[in-house]
């Protein structure tokens, strides 16, 4: 769609006048308004017009709503769907999201209400375009990274100006920000991209085991030669092998066979490898050799519009992958997702999505769907790069005070869930409780036994 | 098997919720919602016609669904004890109760008093 043209909804209504009510609404909107009273009609324009957003009513003379939205989403660039069910029917609209629409209105409705629904719905369309168009734009991702702020372009300079280069890097981020694709990337855009790339967790294995994944006849020194070898968590390395690794790097060890080309290395940490040198846990020496250009990886909370991008990206890849529908986020979501801090940086977010995606099947993203803690904005102890580590592990029969602090009991977290999707839906109880997935007497019955313990 | 719907209190099912008409004559405008209640008496007057006649056929499908229509469109104008009323034949013909005639003839004429009180309570 181009961005000039006015977006066309094609409502689906039977009655000539709720119809007219709907055009009233939007008389003096900037949408162009298609109107057929049954789903044959529907068809025929969805065929041959660009239609943006389909308000579709659910019993119309040739056939249920519900089967249209399934018929619609099987067709490549379907239109969203939203769907104008009954007063009443919370049942109906929860249904008619799980089967891809992208949100419902209950009747009857005010022209803000539908102003609101169908400008989300326009908002979410643009997002999933610029995202289309940025993956598309040279400059706007760079190898497989995603991602066009300004913290990214930088990143994607310093790539470009190091493939270039002979220089060692040393790559410096928080756990999850993409060191290894960093490292990746340089190598892919060097003269040694035929050649291998090996790559190394030294944190991950014990020094012996890791003496041999390093420097044996099968080994990554060997795998890399000639190409790229890359080091991640160089900081953990154990003393002796930080020798060895100085050994390899100084003796010319990693240089291939004659005429051949020497071994590039890239380390990493997700620590401050000058701290570590100060701390004796890297040798100095060591740390000058391998530490001569720093490549500084930003964390997803310096990446602004990043993360929706990133979000998009995630949702359409597991999405398609499960067959699930989902095609967009819930403004709600969209603000959850920009609001928190990420401290598990890119890979934090690619692993709610993918749980998400495996735990939901609807049109969209809701707010109620994310992980509590990004509703509330706690950051979870498990997740936390930057914060100090969890407290040890309490005695048998003891309860740590730092857990007692973290863990809350299961019925608070429910009445937390219940009570920001109430007020997320405008006090509206039948549609949080479509949104939170159960019935609406189950919704009511914890409200009235909450307020009867007094807690409400 | 035929029964009675509940009674219609035309008294309360003619008369609109003042609320709601004044929201739609806020985002219609005057000309715009005389217009549409005047075509929402016809097009409800046509709807009960085709219940009578699905009725007469046998077809209680059909006219389950034109009552509810009629159900969605008297609370879309601001008339939702009507729409109550119609909702309550729609809910009857959906278990495959027949409505008497009487009651068809009732919400008929309740639907001509309730357009015309909705029509004089709109703002001149």
């Amino acid at each position: 769609m181009s961005e000039t043209r006015m977006p066309r909804v094609l409502l689906v209504e039977d009655s000539q006048s709720m119809t007219s009510i709907y055009r009233g609404y939007l008389a003096s909107a900037a949408y162009r308004v298609s109107a057929v009273p049954t789903l044959q009609a529907a068809r025929e324009v969805v065929a041959e017009k660009a239609v943006d957003i389909v308000l579709l009513d659910v019993q119309l003379p040739d056939g249920n709503g519900l089967d249209f939205v399934d018929e619609l989403l099987g067709c490549e660039d379907a239109p969203d769907i939203i769907v104008m069910t009954a007063y009443a029917t919370a049942d109906m609209a929860v249904e008619a999201v799980r089967r891809g629409a992208i949100d419902f209105i209950t009747k009857p409705f005010d022209a803000t209400r539908l102003l609101v629904t169908l400008d989300n719905t326009l908002a979410q369309q643009k997002l999933r375009r610029d995202y289309a168009r940025l993956a598309r734009r040279p400059g706007a991702g760079f190898d497989q990274f995603i991602g066009d702020s300004p913290a990214m372009q930088s990143v994607y300079q310093t790539i470009e100006a190091l493939a270039a280069s002979e220089a060692a890097v040393f790559l410096v981020g928080e756990s999850g920000t993409g060191k290894e694709l960093a490292a990746r990337a340089i190598h892919e855009h060097s003269r040694r991209r035929e050649a291998g790339f090996a790559a190394l967790n030294c944190g991950a294995m014990p020094g012996d085991r890791l003496d041999q994944a390093l420097f044996a006849d099968d080994g990554a020194a060997r795998s890399a030669r000639g190409g790229t070898l890359f080091l991640d968590e160089v900081c953990d390395l154990a003393p002796e092998l930080q020798t060895t690794l100085l050994r390899f790097v100084q003796s010319g060890a990693s240089s291939g066979n004659e005429g051949a080309m020497a071994t590039r290395i890239i380390c990493a940490t997700n620590r401050d490898p000058l701290q570590a040198v100060q701390e004796g846990t890297l040798r100095e020496d060591l740390y000058y050799r391998l530490h001569v250009v720093p490549l500084r990886m930003p964390p997803l909370r310096e990446r602004g519009g990043d993360i929706v991008l990133l979000a998009a990206h995630y949702l359409a890849s597991f999405a398609s992958g499960a067959g699930k529908r989902f095609r967009g986020f819930s403004e709600g979501a969209i603000k959850a997702l920009q609001r928190y801090p990420w401290p598990g940086n890119v890979r934090q977010l690619q692993n709610v999505l993918q749980e998400l995606v495996i735990l939901h099947d609807a049109g969209q993203v809701t707010e109620a769907m994310l992980p509590d803690y990004l509703q509330t904005g706690h950051i979870p102890v498990e997740t936390s790069a930057r914060g100090p580590d969890p407290a040890p592990a309490a005695a048998e029969g003891q309860t740590p005070q730092v857990a007692r602090e973290i863990v809350e009991p299961l019925w608070q977290v429910e009445k937390r869930a219940i009570e920001h999707a109430i007020a997320a839906c405008g006090g509206n109880v039948n549609r949080a409780a479509g949104l939170l997935e159960v019935a609406p007497s189950t919704v009511y019955r914890k409200l009235q036994a909450w307020k009867q313990a007094g807690d409400a | 098997m035929t029964h009675r719907l509940p009674s219609v209190h035309k008294a309360d099912v003619c008369c609109p919720d003042q609320e709601l008409l004044a929201r739609l004559h806020a985002d219609l405008g005057s000309a715009a919602l005389g217009a549409i209640l005047a075509q929402g008496l016809t097009e409800s007057g046509e709807r009960l016609d085709a219940c009578r006649q699905a009725l007469e056929r046998g077809d209680t499908a059909t006219a389950a669904r034109e009552a509810h229509t009629l159900a969605g469109l008297q609370r879309s104008i601001g008339l939702p004890a009507l729409g109550e009323a119609f909702a309550a034949l729609e809910q009857q013909l959906t278990r495959g109760d027949r409505p008497a005639g009487d009651d068809l003839d009732e919400l008929a004429s309740a639907l001509v008093q309730a357009h015309a009180a909705a029509r004089d309570g709109l703002p001149r």
